[in-house]
């Protein structure tokens, strides 16, 4: 019998980058297929060429034995191929039926049969295990749900083979148990399903087998059952990697940040500590007020009420520049948006909120030599890539602008450092960078805030952990004595374990 | 040819290039349409443009539409760069001028070394303080700076009128005009020295112009100008806070660079800029300020905008600009046996061609970047 997907040596260019170079990938008919690599190894070119997006410039490409030569959307979605974006496809608005039949809507005469399509989505959710409500407004859903639909919709044009492109990054640890199981279920009605993931965890969770992609090249293809989180890690990144990270006991000193009865947009007040020398981690599933935590507590939202001092000084209605006076180190959510200027020098992005300070400006005018010294010095520290200052920060892969954005916190010598989400969307490699940097500003004396959905990196780091679930602390664990499963059930709004 | 295109000025200098060959084109075809041979147009174009002064004539002319479009473009570019449009250029004009007007006329007895810079100042104070009101709304109210600048413009028109047909009328004309200003302010023509000539710095006198051109020393400003406003924008701290929250508002505001000065201050300079441009039409041109003078050359202002983007919102970009538009005036008045409109044909080609142009780069470039 023919493999569900073959590609073979595949190659494709593009001006300066070489995205491919003799790729293979085999994706027997009903397996769960995994697809790993760094940022920027090939992943997304690979399926865009199956997707028919983009024309392989060199390779062969068959789809159930048949050979593609027409490299369209149309085409590949007639052979049988569906993508589910990462970044859902959806009118919120909507209902799930009217999403899910968008484009080839049910008609009576010449209107919309609303309950054809109802009855189409419920049919097709109970025949692959994906219960979700047809008349459900999609802006109403969990994320979760909106992934199920997002899913129904590539399986009601017919997909037989279904990709997924990083399909936990959304999603609470819940939410990917549920996916997993939705993914055996496909693979129980004979889908082929290929995931896209730079996560070990649920590589390791979910798939039987995995092809690794590293530089454009493929590096290999295994059965899951043959290989532990190190040696996919080795395989990505070319080298081993530590994962336990080193840890010495914290030996906390006195407060740096005091917040108490916090409270601002979906914050309902909060009170905590962080002191000097030790890493409080802050969990929860996103939308439980971190992000109005990390933004009272770098100046970019004003307290509705409560206070916050930094080393002493009220800052809960002040600006970022206060904040960054009184010693704040921030790693923002949204590096992008927030940490740093796209279309900036990585240069200038290294003194970026820095620029005022006497070595960057001399009466006025910006002491280029400096900069460039400097950003020479934290490039080459940081290891950024490519090394060249003067690269726009938007020509850098996530993971490297991520180093920038650390690299110029971390160069405040900052006595308090929120780091929100420091990791997400980066790389293996940068991901044990970051780490490492963060504990380091735990050694160092620095009284650090860990806001992440990450559990695994919460555990990982944090000396203590507190639990946020609407708005408020449900519950303060100890590091060492937290596990993920509590945690969760502290996260949805149970009581501790 | 790889390297070539990869390089970061091409994406800059390559549409405009592209924009102006495809304009070109595009004319020569309208003419053909019009039943006319384009080379024998051009031709005819070549031999209007060399009688009487010759070459030396059209260059002056050329230098004298292009003044007012630096100033003005320079100004739509510095507002541009903190992610504003600032489309009040009219406006700013109008009451940087009459300011500059009213200062050249009060302070009439002044000697030229000190005259000259107060009559500068009153038309940069002038045109600032009028884009500070669109600033100011947009950074402490929200209110959108196009709108509010559009106002302005009729507003501006309206209080010069009622000043200079009112309080600071000249004699007892018709005309709505102000006094003249002092010897001490005008700007000598490029031509006009050094016989006869009132020349402030004489030294600069250019023989080469003839001297009933209008092109003034106030494309000495108006350069001098373009490096301030480069220097400024690339060199200075307050230039990098400027550029920083035109390319990303919300990173500057976590960096803590504060977002309402930072949008003030760029309105101010980009309306001291338009109202700098007057100086050419009163201290240079005219010596003084009269409405319907003033009011034909602050539609200049508009130009300004298409001269910002095809050069680029980059001053060394802007002076070609400005003379490319300078010279398609000129082209106007050496045009035979077809219709002027031609002229304005051509401007807006440009401007789509560039428009469209720096769409294509741009895409092109983040094709590369996404592979």
């Amino acid at each position: 019998m023919a493999a569900a997907v073959e590609m073979v040596g595949i190659e494709k260019r593009f001006p300066r980058v070489v995205a491919n170079v003799g790729v293979n990938l085999v994706v027997e008919e009903g397996e769960i297929h995994a697809l790993a690599g760094e940022n920027g190894a090939g992943k997304s070119t690979l399926m865009k060429i199956l997707c028919g997006l983009h024309a392989p410039d060199a390779g062969v490409v068959r789809i159930f034995g048949r050979e593609v030569t027409d490299f369209r959307p149309a085409a590949a979605i007639a052979a049988g191929i569906g993508m589910v974006h990462q970044h859902f496809m959806q009118v919120p608005t909507l209902t799930v039926a009217e999403n899910v039949v968008l484009g080839e809507e049910p008609r009576r005469g010449p209107f919309f049969d609303r309950r054809r399509a109802e009855e189409r989505v419920a049919e097709l959710g109970s025949r692959f295990g994906l219960p979700v409500d047809p008349r459900a407004r999609i802006e109403d859903l969990p994320v979760g749900l909106q992934q199920r639909v997002e899913i129904l919709k590539v399986l009601a044009r017919g997909a037989r083979v279904l990709i997924l492109d990083e399909p936990t990054a959304v999603l609470t640890p819940q939410e990917s148990e549920s996916l997993y199981a939705t993914l055996r279920s496909l693979k129980s009605q004979g889908r082929t399903v290929i995931f896209i993931s730079h996560k070990l965890r649920e590589v390791r969770a979910a798939a039987d087998r995995l092809t690794v992609l590293r530089r454009g090249r493929t590096v290999g293809t295994v059965p899951i059952g043959e290989v532990d989180e190190a040696k996919i890690a080795e395989m990505m990144i070319g080298r081993p990697v530590l994962f336990e990270i080193e840890k010495t006991p914290a030996a906390p000193a006195g407060a740096v940040l005091e917040v108490r009865d916090l409270a601002g947009g979906r914050l309902r007040g909060v009170t905590f500590d962080v002191r000097a020398g030790e890493i409080v981690g802050v969990a929860g599933v996103e939308g439980n007020g971190q992000s109005e935590l990390v933004e009272i507590l770098s100046g970019l939202r004003q307290a509705g009420s409560g206070t916050a001092r930094l080393r002493g000084r009220e800052l809960s209605r002040a600006g970022p520049a206060a904040w960054f006076e009184a010693g704040l180190g921030v790693i923002p959510e949204d590096r992008n948006l927030r940490g740093l200027i796209g279309e900036m020098s990585v240069a200038d992005n290294l003194i970026l909120g820095r620029h005022r300070q006497p070595r960057y400006s001399r009466a006025g005018i910006v002491a280029g030599a400096a900069r460039d010294a400097d950003a020479a010095g934290l490039v080459e520290r940081f290891d950024i890539r490519p090394a060249d200052p003067r690269a726009e920060a938007e020509s850098l892969s996530g993971g490297n602008r991520q180093k920038v954005v650390v690299a110029r916190e971390l160069s405040r010598v900052p006595g308090l450092l929120v780091a929100a989400h420091p990791t997400r969307g980066v790389d293996v490699g940068a991901i044990e960078f970051i780490h490492r940097s963060i504990l380091a500003e735990r050694a160092r004396g620095a009284a650090v805030l860990l806001v992440s959905s990450e559990l695994p990196e919460i555990l990982a780091l944090a000396d203590r952990i507190l639990v946020l679930c609407g708005g408020a602390i449900a519950g303060e664990v100890r590091g060492a004595e937290a596990t993920e499963r509590g945690l969760g059930v502290l996260m949805t709004g149970g009581a501790p374990a | 040819m790889r390297a070539l295109l990869a390089h970061p000025w091409t994406a800059r200098i390559g549409p405009p290039v592209l924009a102006v060959a495809c304009a070109a084109l595009l004319g020569a075809a309208l003419v053909a349409a019009l039943g006319q041979n384009p080379f024998g147009l051009a031709g005819r174009v070549w031999g209007e443009a060399t009688r009487y002064h010759g070459l030396r004539d059209d260059a002056a002319y050329v230098i004298a539409y292009a003044t007012p479009l630096i100033f003005t473009g320079l100004g739509v570019a510095i507002a541009f760069r903190a992610g504003m449009f600032n489309i009040g250029g009219q406006g700013q004009v109008m009451i940087g001028g009459i300011l500059c007007g009213f200062v050249g006329w009060k302070l009439a007895a002044w000697p030229a070394w000190a005259l000259v810079p107060a009559c500068f100042a009153a038309a940069a104070a002038g045109g600032a303080a009028w884009a500070s009101i669109a600033g100011a709304l947009r950074a402490w109210r929200g209110s959108h700076e196009v709108i509010v600048t559009i106002m302005l413009n009729v507003l501006a028109v309206a209080l010069t009128e009622t000043l200079a047909g009112g309080r600071w009328k000249s004699g007892a004309g018709m005309m709505s005009q102000l006094p003249d200003v002092g010897p001490g302010a005008r700007l000598p023509r490029l031509g006009a020295w050094p016989e006869g000539s009132t020349s402030v710095v004489p030294v600069l006198g250019i023989p080469v112009f003839p001297a009933h051109v209008p092109a003034n020393a106030a494309i000495f400003l108006a350069l001098a100008c373009c490096v301030a406003a480069w220097a400024w924008l690339w060199r200075t701290t307050r230039g990098f806070e400027l550029r920083a929250t035109g390319l990303g508002p919300e990173a500057a505001r976590a960096a803590g660079i504060p977002p309402r000065t930072t949008l003030l201050i760029a309105m101010a300079l980009s309306g001291a800029l338009a109202g700098l441009a007057a100086t050419d039409l009163v201290m240079g041109q005219k010596g003084t300020w009269r409405q319907d003078d003033g009011l034909a050359f602050a539609g200049q202002a508009f130009i300004g905008i298409a001269v910002a983007l095809m050069g680029q919102n980059h001053p060394a970009g802007i002076v070609p600009a400005a003379l490319l538009f300078g010279a398609l005036q000129r082209l106007a008045f050496l045009l035979s046996g077809v219709p002027k409109d031609l002229v304005f044909i051509l401007q807006a080609a440009v401007i789509l061609f560039v428009v469209c142009g720096n769409e294509i780069f741009r895409r092109a470039l983040s094709r590369r970047r996404a592979a």
